[in-house]
């Protein structure tokens, strides 16, 4: 005979707790699903040819790597 | 894996030259004979200019056919590295949207999961949407669609979604975008578009080549055309999946270490990317100014130019992409590319880059600008009777013998059969390895092979004058700096009426029509010569119409059609389930899912 002590588990209290999803689409991609912030920098690279004399001449006596910066 | 498969060193640079000096060998010989067939009747200047015309574009014919014989040379194979290492980085694949159908894309993005779990491999990969859509009832059903895939995949924790306020520098400064935000989260990012499928595995290996290559800063694999449905769409489809490979064969073995990024399906080093390929805006105004267009040959060559290796392995199978369904999305498609490409005239002369990258913008430029030297050989052509003097009968005073100059046409129909020649042989050629080796079989067997690598032939010979009409009319649009105007087309499956084909292609009708009239008054001689290029111009429309309807031939097939694969088959049912779920609103409202693909069927 079951005591009443024995209660049945509840199925609900004994099972692992498991994130909750937002519940509406906005939420969602505000806040479990916003891309991580983890900034990366992307400095602008130089991708036109500088035909100007005077930087022509600073790249050759200063042999400055090319590419970085505009 | 042979010296050849992928060259280097000296070897390479005998590879290069050798293309480079077969195709010259080609443009000269050309130069030559019209220069000949000219002397006939007395040399004029006009003459030289369509001799130096004819050199050009025969150049240009030839380095594509050299390529393709390149190609047939050798078989893809992988790189030498450990196809079941364990993946230690983290990656992230991203998916640019603009304005597309999510049900259509996002499916796709579930598809490739659950084709990842199918693996079971524990690597990281998550998955980032990057919606850069305008319209807010579109980003909405975005936001709906998106909560499903990460219901329905469990997604909570791997799928991220993010819509941007602005779309500054379209596809490439949405992707910078992320970097700048999410970069050091990943090692590595596989960068999409929103057509493209990649099977779970095909992804894997990619991941394991670059993390065994730490040189490698760029993976690029050749995608596949798949779901053709029109005659266009399933012609392009077959050349993609029949030709494609070989001449991507030859691009791989001439790459060196400066492969080509076509813009999806590749996967980058986030590192490397950050510190390579930070786009500025062009100084000045479009179509020349402003931001990079096509930015994916840009990254290529500033990856290349930061010492990074970029490498196709062509060899990679389970890389697909689908395409446009009519001449009319296809030509829209190209005048975007157009832009892009000749923009790259500004990019060329940057400093630092390696040669092989500054020869591959002149490639891109020259792809547009080859229909303008044909275009200005014709006319020079149809002009030409107008400058030549009367023939001298007695050229020699006193004498009472008549002199008859020799007939050089013989030169005229060699030179033709020789150009005609580097368009077919290349393609006649790979049908006939295909038939040989096997490969033939997934396209139905060596003869169905053989038949529809005639029918393509035949298909492409009449459709060449209408494309390289909007190529032209795209070139001079960019060059006035002007945006170009197009009829509505897009009714979900790509159908286009006779009218809706005449009212994008009457002015095509107009010049294919004015241009025989003007022949047959000026150079009579030349009409049956030119009857090739006007008579598929005058039907435009009907060809127009008549490719966009389904196709229903055995001719063209392809494996994918032959046997579904597993990421496309599974893209099918989730795509079908969700499509019941979330029923399309308004078709008109969404734009079409044909991306930006590079592949060298398009080339």
């Amino acid at each position: 005979m079951m005591s009443h002590l024995d209660l049945p588990a509840v199925p609900a209290m004994t099972e692992q707790a498991r994130p909750m999803r937002p519940t509406s689409p906005e939420a969602l991609i505000a806040g479990p699903c916003a891309l991580p912030a983890a900034p990366m920098a992307m400095p602008p690279q130089q991708i036109e040819p500088d035909l100007s004399l005077s930087t022509r001449l600073a790249r050759l006596f200063t042999r400055r790597p090319v590419g970085e910066g505009t | 894996m042979t010296a050849l498969t992928r060259p280097r060193g000296a070897v390479l640079i005998a590879l290069r030259a050798l293309a480079l000096g077969l195709s010259a060998l080609a443009g000269i010989g050309a130069f030559v004979l019209f220069l000949q067939f000219g002397q006939a009747d007395g040399l004029q200047t006009l003459d030289v200019v369509r001799a130096v015309l004819i050199l050009i574009s025969t150049l240009w014919l030839a380095w594509g056919a050299v390529q393709a014989l390149i190609g047939l040379s050798s078989r893809a194979a992988p790189p030498d590295y450990d196809t079941q290492a364990p993946i230690r980085g983290r990656t992230v694949v991203l998916v640019p949207v603009y304005n597309e159908d999510p049900v259509a894309t996002f499916s796709r993005v579930a598809a490739m999961d659950a084709s990842l779990a199918a693996t079971r491999d524990p690597a990281t990969i998550h998955f980032a949407i990057l919606s850069d859509t305008r319209k807010d009832d579109i980003a909405e059903r975005e936001a709906r669609v998106f909560a499903h895939l990460v219901d329905e995949r469990n997604g909570l924790g791997r799928f991220f979604y993010r819509r941007r306020i602005n779309n500054i520098g379209k596809k490439a400064g949405n992707i910078e975008d992320f970097i700048t935000r999410s970069g050091a989260a990943y090692d590595y990012a596989l960068i999409l578009d929103a057509d493209s499928l990649m099977e779970g595995e095909t992804i894997l290996q990619m991941i394991r080549r670059i993390e065994a290559e730490p040189r490698l800063g760029l993976l690029q694999t050749l995608p596949k055309v798949i779901r053709g449905r029109s005659r266009f769409a399933r012609a392009m489809q077959f050349s993609a999946s029949f030709f494609s490979p070989v001449f991507a064969r030859g691009l791989a073995m001439l790459q060196g270490k400066t492969g080509p990024f076509w813009g999806h399906n590749a996967i980058v080093r986030t590192r490397a990317f950050a510190e390579s390929c930070g786009l500025p805006a062009l100084k000045g105004e479009p179509p020349f100014g402003g931001h990079v267009m096509s930015h994916d040959y840009v990254e290529a060559a500033l990856l290349a130019r930061k010492g990074w290796l970029v490498r196709l392995d062509d060899d990679l199978e389970g890389s697909f992409e689908e395409g446009p369904e009519n001449i009319v999305d296809h030509a829209k498609r190209d005048r975007r590319w157009c832009q892009g490409n000749l923009q790259h005239a500004r990019i060329i002369g940057a400093p630092g880059l390696r040669g092989w990258s500054r020869f591959v913008f002149a490639q891109g430029i020259m792809a547009y600008i080859a229909p303008l030297f044909w275009l200005g050989f014709l006319a020079a052509s149809i002009a030409a009777p107008l400058f030549v003097p009367p023939p001298d009968y007695f050229p020699e005073p006193y004498w009472p013998f008549p002199y008859f100059p020799p007939s050089e046409a013989s030169k005229a129909i060699g030179l033709a059969i020789g150009i005609f020649g580097l368009l077919l042989v290349p393609k006649l050629l790979i049908a006939g390895r295909a038939a040989l080796i096997g490969s033939a079989r997934g396209f139905g067997g060596g003869t169905l092979a053989f038949a529809s690598t005639l029918a393509e032939l035949m298909f492409s010979s009449l459709t060449a004058p209408v494309l390289l009409a909007f190529a032209t009319r795209s070139v001079f649009q960019v060059l006035m700096g002007r945006d170009g105007g197009w009829p509505t087309n897009n009714r979900g499956d790509g159908r286009m009426s006779l009218t809706e084909g005449f009212a994008a292609s009457w002015w095509i009708v107009a010049i294919g029509l004015g241009g025989l009239v003007l022949t047959d008054l000026l150079a009579p001689g030349l009409l049956l010569w030119l009857l090739p290029v006007g008579l598929p111009m005058i039907a435009a429309p009907w060809l127009i119409s008549w490719s966009s309807q389904p196709s229903r031939s055995r001719l063209m097939l392809v494996p994918s059609e032959v046997a579904t694969p597993r990421v496309v088959g599974l893209h099918d049912a989730i795509f079908t389930r969700w499509e019941n779920a979330f029923p399309t609103p308004d078709p008109a409202q969404l734009a079409p899912i044909s991306a930006a693909s590079r592949s060298p069927a398009h080339a």
